[in-house]
């Protein structure tokens, strides 16, 4: 129950640790088991120059009797840009480019800009370069720094890891996060998110897409007649 | 001789009692704005502020690590041991207090519901109608289907009927999103922490926050965790205990100074032993007496204290010498000591006393505690000492013989004087005139004490939550809720212009969380008519896809404002975490009404910006801007108060030295030791201060004292300047090296206002005295001598 713990953070943080390909850690090997596989998967990141995917997203917030659920794609470039769209056709799309991120909504015709504070994105979570710039280069002694290992079990080819990011400040709200992945080809299968008060985001991803180029056009939006609100970060 | 013991015995314990009731009335004020002219718009404003929103039983204790999880549970450690402890603390606060328990900040949203304009509550009204609560509901799921706004998330699940979407528009409320809890990147925790009761005295503040800190330090794990405590607890225990021990260590210091100057001129104890206990005694009395008569002391005025030593000795010093070739009675030894300290203690207490014309409290009470000190200090020596020192003679001893007062005598030493007198002259002129006046900084954290443990923990706090230093704190005040209200539409108004014109980069006005009796009057009753509406809004709820959970929030609010139409306006809430957020922003107990908003301004713009906003009942304050008028203010009190000074002196010493070329040598003098003053101080890299500006006034009272006693002295031997050195070059050597000893004990003092005050004072009497030794029978020498051929 806790309607109103700092919502500052939060959604930025679930849509942008959706699009992340970075984040996980370990710290606890004793409490988790073998933690190879994640190993494995974070210095497989080094290698991810961009990515697609579409996803499912599951809205199952505590107040409400049956989930919410939407359908969107994402396309990332680690590190520069990204570009995230929920709904068929995107009721929302958020742009983002090394100096600042756009959340657009097109039936509505409005679009809210961030700019970021500094081009490398610094420890502010709430920014989306912020979170893509955690501890995810490939390093995993960077993750386990940032992260705490909840949980993680390996079956059936998939490893399960659950995480909390160990800044509680930039997660208020979030109790865990929970990572599914393929444990041999590292390719993430399910990211969710789960509240302080019930709450989860769940994002099913699908025909993930590595290293193939991307129009450049994506990361772009013709903002003509688009009600503007410049929010200086 | 019986009567003369009862009558002994009577006096000391009257003297017992007096110095016990006197010591027992003093308190410290450690405010440093109580030092300067409260009539200024910034100190009043300040003051406001600190008296209203610097809250006096809340310590704030910082946690520093490492990383975010280290501090965030060396924070749970902290909180959880404190809160273990109810007899030390009633609330330790570690998160926002609604986050524990979200219900609770129903009432303040409820609060804020019907203090908003009708129009926004008509909206709101129509918004839960039976026509429109199911399209309500409706754009809500739409939003929670499509929003990445973590706001909309969170709020609008528990909220469905959009009771806060209102709120949230106000700038006031959604431009405050600075945690007072954490650093964005949380290596940085605070926990505030309230006293379950009020102090009484400084040294039940720092027992408290002993233990706190105790318990605290216990508490916390990890060697890289560092814990600051800051807030008023934390000011008021470290200032007025560092003054303690500043009273103290100066005290002894200047004691077992002037004990090892006695001896090495006469070897003689026994004086020496009653001189060292009358000096206690003049200390306490004159203590004793601020305590009883001047108001509240301020810590540093305190501080003074440890002056009067080093200015009451030199009588001592006067009457021991003078004892020594006395050979009458003690009425005639007192009659002959008092024709010449008459005009140097009457001197001297009337330039501190004089500082009462000033404006500003801080000198005030400088001149108030020494002037008293000087008073007691001559009735003590003159009453108690001198029959001591004619005791000490009849007693048979043989005249001691001081090997010192030989070289006061010696013409080699007195060339030697005066060719390291010229040499110092010269250095200082030239000093002044290449490098310049010294520097000035009026800046308030030069009254602060130096190595502050708390005021580095809330630079700290500053730095790590994102306090910008340009900020400007906006206090609005008024007679009661009214005045306040019209006063703060005002100066809405006002904001939004201002920052419509590039003035001011952002605001949080608290209009918003001011009670507005006509807002809530018309509110309470659309929005309290709601509560029978709540089963329909239930239903609409459900057939809507949400459950149970979601209807807590509306139920609650509705409920609160049902519940307050019993209740005539102003209404302000009251529950724990109601009152937790508006101690910060608004105050109405006690007959004060206030109100604390924050503005940032477009740099360049600051000063315009004080200037148009100021006005009765609304202050526009920062340090910075306070630190910009004390520098243009300070400087014309100060000359202006000397100018008053030295016309007094100058009177005193025309009746005293009846020679219109004596009082111009008199003049001439003082002056050189001013400019003397300033070239060692611009030598010496020292800066002009609030209260070291305040040393030009002291060397005027005391350091004169020097060259009046050897003009005088002059007078008295026709003008024989080895017959005046051999009366006094000793003296004034005693008085000049005590005087600079009892100040230069206040260099090491923990307030930095207090040590510069120190260093500059002594530097200037040790130029002082050695103008007054060595260069002023020169220029009495060469003056006078013309006059004869």
């Amino acid at each position: 129950m806790n309607p109103f713990a700092s919502p500052k953070g939060l959604l930025f943080l679930i849509i942008l640790l959706t699009m992340s390909v970075n984040l996980l850690g370990d710290t606890q090997k004793d409490s988790v088991g073998d933690i190879s596989p994640l190993r494995t998967m974070i210095a497989l990141q080094k290698s991810i120059h961009t990515l697609s995917a579409d996803f499912s997203q599951s809205r199952s917030l505590k107040t409400l009797r049956d989930p919410i659920i939407s359908h969107g794609k994402l396309w990332i470039q680690p590190q520069q840009f990204f570009r995230w769209e929920l709904g068929t056709p995107p009721k929302t799309i958020v742009i983002g480019t090394p100096t600042e991120t756009t959340v657009i909504q097109p039936f509505k015709k409005t679009a809210s800009k961030k700019i970021r504070s500094s081009p490398t994105g610094g420890t502010d979570t709430c920014e989306a370069f912020g979170m893509m710039s955690l501890p995810g280069n490939g390093d995993f002694d960077d993750f386990q720094r940032e992260v705490r290992i909840l949980k993680t079990e390996n079956s059936a080819g998939i490893f399960h890891v659950e995480f909390i990011p160990k800044n509680i400040e930039q997660v208020r709200g979030l109790t865990a996060i929970r990572l599914d992945f393929n444990s041999q080809t590292g390719q993430w299968i399910r990211l969710e998110f789960l509240t302080r008060d019930g709450s989860s985001i769940r994002n099913d991803f699908t025909d993930i897409k590595i290293n193939q180029t991307l129009d450049p056009h994506l990361f772009e939006y013709n903002l003509t007649g688009f009600r503007i609100s410049d929010e200086k970060k | 001789m019986k009567r003369n013991k009862a009558l002994w015995i009577l006096l000391c314990l009257g003297a017992t009692a007096y110095i016990a009731l006197g010591l027992s009335r003093i308190s410290f004020n450690v405010d440093i704005l109580r030092l300067l002219p409260s009539q200024l718009h910034q100190v009043e404003g300040l003051s406001l502020f600190l008296r209203n929103f610097a809250l006096p039983n809340e310590l704030i204790i910082t946690i520093n690590a490492s990383d975010a999880e280290t501090a965030s549970a060396s924070a749970d450690r902290v909180s959880e041991a404190l809160s273990s402890n109810p007899s030390l603390v009633s609330r330790v606060v570690d998160t926002p207090p609604w986050e524990k328990n979200p219900a609770t900040l129903a009432e303040c949203l409820s609060f804020l519901l019907i203090n908003q304009s009708s129009e926004k509550t008509d909206g709101l009204v129509a918004s839960l109608g039976p026509a429109q609560a199911e399209e309500t509901l409706k754009t809500t799921l739409q939003d929670l289907t499509d929003s990445i706004s973590p706001r909309d998330m969170a709020l609008l699940s528990w909220d469905p009927y959009r009771l806060s979407s209102s709120l949230i528009e106000n700038s006031a409320l959604s431009s405050s999103q600075r945690s007072a809890f954490s650093s964005p990147d949380g290596r940085f925790r605070v926990v505030y922490v309230e006293s379950p009761k009020t102090f009484s005295n400084y040294k039940e503040t720092a027992e408290w926050l002993k233990k706190i800190r105790g318990v605290a330090t216990a508490a916390v794990v990890g060697k890289d965790v560092q814990l600051g405590f800051t807030g008023e607890p934390a000011f008021v225990a470290e200032i007025s205990t560092g003054m303690q021990w500043d009273m103290v260590t100066s005290a002894v210091t200047t004691m077992a100074l002037i004990t090892f100057l006695f001896w090495i001129c006469y070897l003689e104890i026994s004086p020496l032993r009653w001189l060292l206990l009358l000096l206690q005694l003049i200390f306490l009395v004159s203590l004793a007496t601020a305590g009883l008569f001047l108001n509240q002391l301020t810590a540093i005025g305190a501080g003074f204290a440890s002056v009067m030593i080093g200015l009451s000795v030199d009588y001592g010093y006067f009457i021991y010498q003078q004892s020594l070739r006395h050979s009458g009675s003690v009425s005639e030894l007192q009659w002959k000591c008092l024709r010449n300290i008459l005009w140097t203690s009457s001197t001297t207490a009337a330039a501190f006393f004089s500082l009462n014309l000033s404006s500003l409290p801080g000198l005030s009470q400088l001149g108030n505690m020494v002037g008293i000190g000087v008073c007691v200090g001559v009735i003590v020596m003159l009453g108690v000492f001198t029959p001591l020192c004619i005791k000490f003679r009849s007693s048979g001893s043989p005249l001691p013989s001081s090997k010192i007062d030989q070289i006061f005598s010696s013409s080699r030493f007195i060339k030697f004087g005066e060719l390291m007198a010229i040499t110092m002259v010269i250095v200082c002129l030239g000093t002044l005139i290449l490098k310049g006046f010294p520097h000035a900084d009026f800046s308030p954290s030069t009254l602060r004490p130096k190595n502050s443990q708390s005021h580095h923990a809330l630079e700290q706090l500053s730095h790590n939550l994102g306090v910008q230093k340009s900020e400007l704190n906006l206090v609005v005040t008024g007679r009661d809720e009214t005045e306040v209200l019209i006063r703060l539409q005002k100066t809405q108004k006002h904001l939004e212009e201002a920052k419509r014109g590039g003035k001011i980069r952002s605001f949080i006005s608290p209009l918003v969380l001011w009670p507005d009796s006509a807002n809530q009057q018309r509110n309470l009753s659309s929005l309290g008519s709601l509560e029978k509406d709540l089963p329909r809004l239930k239903s609409s709820l459900f057939n809507a896809g949400f459950n149970e959970g979601a209807f807590s929030f509306t139920s609650d609010v509705l409920g609160q404002i049902a519940a307050w139409q019993t209740i005539t306006p102003p209404i302000w809430p009251s529950n724990p975490t109601s009152q937790w957020i508006l101690q910060r922003l608004a105050r109405h107990t006690n007959g004060s009404f206030m109100a604390l908003g924050i503005v940032e301004p477009v740099p360049g713009f600051e000063r315009s910006l004080v200037e148009e906003f100021s006005s009765d009942g609304v202050y526009l304050v920062s340090w910075e801007i306070l630190s910009k008028e004390l520098e243009q203010l300070l400087p014309k009190e100060i000359i202006l108060v000397s100018l008053g000074l030295i016309s007094g002196i100058l009177v005193i010493l025309a009746f005293g030295l009846r020679s219109i070329k004596a009082l111009g040598l008199f003049i001439a003098t003082t002056l050189l030791v001013l400019l003397c003053l300033t070239g060692a101080m611009s030598l010496l890299g020292m800066t002009w201060g609030l209260l070291n500006l305040a040393a030009v006034l002291l060397l005027l009272g005391t350091g004169t004292d020097y060259s009046i006693l050897f003009l005088l002295a002059l007078r008295r031997n026709g003008g024989d300047i080895s017959a005046a050195y051999n009366e006094l070059g000793l003296v004034i050597f005693l008085c000049c090296t005590s005087a600079a000893v009892g100040f230069g004990s206040l260099a090491w003092a923990s307030n930095l206002g207090l040590a510069a005050l120190g260093k500059t004072c002594s530097l200037g009497l040790l130029i002082d005295g050695v103008i007054s030794l060595f260069l002023l029978p020169r220029l009495w020498r060469s003056l006078f001598t013309e006059k004869k051929a």
